[in-house]
């Protein structure tokens, strides 16, 4: 099946300099462009288009030609039902799209032609909300235009301090699933895996429609061809003027499903060895330390403000804090 | 999307000032053409030792001089000779450079480049950055038909596809892969005698600093060419004022820094200690570091600057001017694009783009203009600044001889210039068969 | 050549030197130095004269080049005695030094 997919980017300085007197930033203009989890994000969407057209012309051929099963040079099981879409016939295939939507000024307009050299579908750019908009305005304004997509992909955080939570709340306003911090995705089975905190990682199990937001690092957007290039140029970048009240159709809310979850694994505490001059066995028992008095747990009851200071300076002590 | 693309008719490669240029004129002729750069943005590969003549624009752009992206118009030009512990000056200045038409102006690269890019493209060139021309295309009987590309080519998953053009202009700097994948520089393995190193370090100062050190007001600007700072290296220098940066760098003869083995950062540390050029540069935070070949080999180390369908300009022909007083790069880089551009128009509406015959006038109008002209007055000069003479012998001379006019030894009474000169010669161990055939040869290229 | 006192400009090591310039550094090198040419070259010259200093001699006579921070200059294989010691090529496009203030 043809998927819609959207990719949300945004206009960023990826140099600037700060001031460490005034703390005044200067921006170099001639880095304008969109940070890298905003170029894996297209990359993510551009495989995921690509698997999921894969899928469809292998499962076309399957139904078209039965008695032949799956020619042997077609490495690609069909993954998605060929339920859907059936009864279309040798219609020609319809080929997923993959929309790039940016909030942010006419400057914007030469990063999306980027987007579309790379092989993006279609560029909407939603003109008119200051520089400085906050995160839930922009959601706002992204979900009415990637409203209806089956798979919205975000980059995790712009580099511009980006708080990484527009993500968060274009899934709210969409009202839709969401899988942030996603580190790689299978773009055949729709599982992703993604960072938790104090290095945990968890598998998920996507549903459709969804929203989900991907780290910069894994994926390297491919590089445009030159008649990419060339045909960007000419291709229109959708305007679209920020509205006060967009219309979304809620759809009803399929939440991803953990497929794996790893275990907690506390950071590592810096033991110094101990000094040379000891013998082995005080070695040893200062490495494990057996026999050594152990403090009995304690438990105190304070006001929320002591007991935070209380953790921390137990934290601290055990050497889980610098 | 996925099919190849129309044919140009001219590809140009690199949108350095060589490039834009030669892309203007053929956009403004009407026909279709790609300029290609490497770099993210134009200007941003590209780096200088300061100063763009711009009356070359006059012709192609009038009234230039109201919108190009400036630092500060050169009023005061001064000419440096350094020794170790002394330093000689000639130091000019007028207000006449302070306005319309004005003569020459510093400017940072990435703003220059990038506005004559823009005016390419706004004739109708098609500018394509981040791409990389790595080779020539030939058809069967070897004539240039196109440039391959660093861009992949979606139709046959190949990592790098073809462009098409009747013409293609090389303009792609000092390294110039693309004229010598055509051939046209036999004496390429020769090519680091013809070669200085320039680097360069952008220091910034508070904008009142640098007019109250350098004399200046408003836009005004200075420039100093030095010789005789760049310690065993043959080379020079360079200092000259931004609008709050000011750049100062060294030229180093590749063979000779080779050979010395000291660190151009040293030499350049080495300049800036001097105590005339300390003050100054004091307190100056860097803002930026850069290096970069110039191709200083003058007439005689141009290359064959046509080929058929190919022709070559800028400093990938070698058209770069060091001769001592005059020092000049970007004007010869877009007189010769102008060129290059107008000949690929008449060759393509010729139908004929042999070199014999349909480039030859590329030739024709680089001599009849200031870029073979000037090369060609001066085609002695670059072996004569590179030679030990001028950059150690002479320099020392000079000083010593100026040391000894302003040197009162009274009681002792005063000496001829004459004679200072002499005894400064002899001391020096400067011969006179040298010194009288380096006289003629300044005479015939300056005079 | 200059002793310290003369100095009027703040130090500034090397790596802040370098640390001034923008390099969009590809995935992959644009430039190969062959090491088993170098254990054989007495000159060396590429060593001291390329202006980033990317060339680093190993204990065992070899050289060591990495091109992340490459200004592109072309000095290298210019100086080099060797044939085919040093593979050089323009990175990727859009990749490598990127000048803004010169």
């Amino acid at each position: 099946m043809s998927v819609a997919l959207a990719v949300c980017w945004k206009l960023v300085a990826r140099r600037f300099e700060v001031d460490a007197l005034t703390g005044t930033v200067t921006v170099d203009r001639h880095s304008l462009g969109p940070s890298p989890a905003d170029e894996a994000a297209l990359e993510w969407a551009l495989r995921i288009a690509d698997a999921a057209d894969a899928a469809d012309a292998a499962d076309r051929a399957h139904r078209v030609a039965p008695s032949d099963g799956v020619g042997p040079a077609d490495g690609v099981s069909p993954s998605v039902s060929p339920v859907e879409g059936a009864g279309r016939g040798v219609a020609p295939l319809e080929r997923s799209t993959v929309t790039v939507v940016c909030v942010g000024p006419a400057a914007a307009d030469a990063m999306l032609r980027e987007a579309l050299a790379s092989g993006a579908s279609a560029a909407v750019r939603i003109d008119g909300l200051p520089d400085d908009a906050p995160s839930p305005v922009v959601a706002h304004q992204l979900a009415g235009v990637v409203d209806g997509s089956h798979l919205v992909v975000c980059g995790n955080a712009s580099l511009d301090r980006g708080s990484a939570s527009v993500p968060a709340f274009l899934a709210a306003e969409l009202g839709v699933g969401q899988a942030l911090g996603v580190v790689t995705i299978d773009v055949t089975t729709g599982v992703v895996e993604r960072r938790l905190d104090g290095g945990r990682r968890e598998r998920l199990r996507l549903g459709s429609p969804v929203v989900i937001s991907v780290e910069g690092g894994p994926v390297r957007l491919r590089r445009a061809s030159l008649a990419g290039v060339l045909a960007a140029r000419d291709q229109p970048v959708g305007v679209v003027v920020a509205a006060s009240a967009a219309r979304l159709t809620v759809s009803e809310r399929v939440d991803p499903v953990v497929v794996r979850r790893g275990p907690y694994r506390p950071r590592p505490r810096v033991l110094s060895p101990p000094s040379a001059e000891l013998t082995p066995l005080e070695r040893i028992l200062a490495l494990t330390g057996a026999l050594v008095d152990r403090s009995p747990p304690r438990l105190v009851h304070l006001e929320p403000e002591e007991a935070a200071a209380e953790i921390v300076g137990q934290l601290r002590t055990w050497g889980y804090l610098p | 999307m996925t099919a190849a693309p129309d044919p140009f008719d001219v590809i140009v490669v690199g949108a350095g000032p060589a490039g834009s240029a030669a892309a203007l004129a053929v956009a403004r002729a009407g026909l279709r053409v790609a300029l290609l750069e490497r770099g993210p943005f134009p200007g941003s590969k590209n780096m200088y030792g300061g100063v763009i003549y711009g009356r070359v624009l006059d012709q192609v752009i009038p009234n230039w001089w109201d919108e190009i992206p400036i630092q500060r118009w050169i009023t005061r030009r001064g000419t440096m000779i350094l020794t170790p512990t002394q330093s000689l000056c000639l130091d000019f200045r007028s207000q006449t450079w302070a306005g319309p038409p004005y003569n020459g102006a510093t400017a940072l690269r990435p703003d220059f480049d990038a506005w004559l890019a823009a005016k390419a493209e706004a004739a109708g060139s098609v500018l394509v950055t981040s791409t990389v021309a790595t080779d020539v295309v030939r058809d069967p009987s070897g004539r240039v038909v196109g440039v391959v590309t660093d861009r992949p080519d979606p139709a046959t998953g190949a990592s790098t596809s073809a462009l098409r053009a009747r013409v293609v202009i090389a303009c792609d700097g000092v390294n110039s892969f693309i004229a010598k994948a055509a051939g046209l520089y036999p004496g390429a393995s020769e090519q680091a005698e013809h070669t200085t190193l320039g680097v360069k370090e952008v220091l910034r100062l508070p904008r009142e600093s640098i007019e109250q050190r350098f004399n200046l007001t408003g836009r005004e600007g200075a420039d100093f060419e030095v010789v005789g700072c760049t310690m065993d290296v043959p080379g020079g220098g360079f200092l000259y004022t931004n609008l709050d940066t000011i750049s100062v760098g060294v030229v180093l003869h590749l063979p000779g820094l080779a050979a010395s083995k000291h660190r151009p950062e040293e030499i350049l540390a080495g300049f800036k200690a001097h105590p005339s050029i300390a003050p100054f540069v004091a307190g100056g935070e860097i803002v930026e570091y850069s290096a970069h070949l110039i191709p200083e080999g003058g007439y005689d180390q141009i290359p064959t600057l046509a080929g058929d369908g190919l022709l070559v300009a800028g400093d990938a022909a070698g058209l770069c001017l060091a001769a001592g007083v005059w020092l000049e790069g970007v004007n010869f880089a877009i007189g010769s694009g102008l060129a290059a551009g107008a000949t690929a128009v008449e060759a393509i509406r010729s139908g004929d783009t042999t070199a014999a015959r349909g480039l030859a006038g590329y030739r024709a109008r680089l001599e009849a203009n200031f870029v073979l002209a000037d090369h060609k007055k001066l085609r002695r000069v670059p072996e004569f600044l590179l030679s030990g003479r001028a950059q150690f012998q002479y320099p020392q001379l000079t000083c010593d001889v100026v040391e000894d006019l302003f040197t009162v030894r009274n009681p002792a009474p005063k000496q001829g210039i004459a004679r200072l000169a002499w005894k400064s010669a002899r001391r020096s161990r400067v011969r006179l068969r040298d010194l009288a055939r380096d006289g003629w040869t300044a005479i015939r290229s300056y005079g | 050549m200059t002793n310290d006192s003369s100095r009027t400009w703040p130090r500034v090591s090397f790596d802040d030197r370098m640390g001034t310039v923008e390099f969009r550094v590809s995935p992959t090198p644009h430039i190969v130095v062959d090491g088993d040419s170098c254990r054989g070259c007495s000159t060396r010259a590429c060593v001291t004269a390329c202006p980033a200093n990317l060339f680093v001699p190993t204990s065992d006579g070899g050289i060591v080049f990495n091109y992340e921070q490459c200004f592109e200059c072309g000095t290298c294989y210019l100086v080099c005695d060797t044939e085919g010691a040093i593979s050089w090529s323009y990175p990727e496009g859009g990749h490598g030094v990127v000048f803004h203030a010169s």
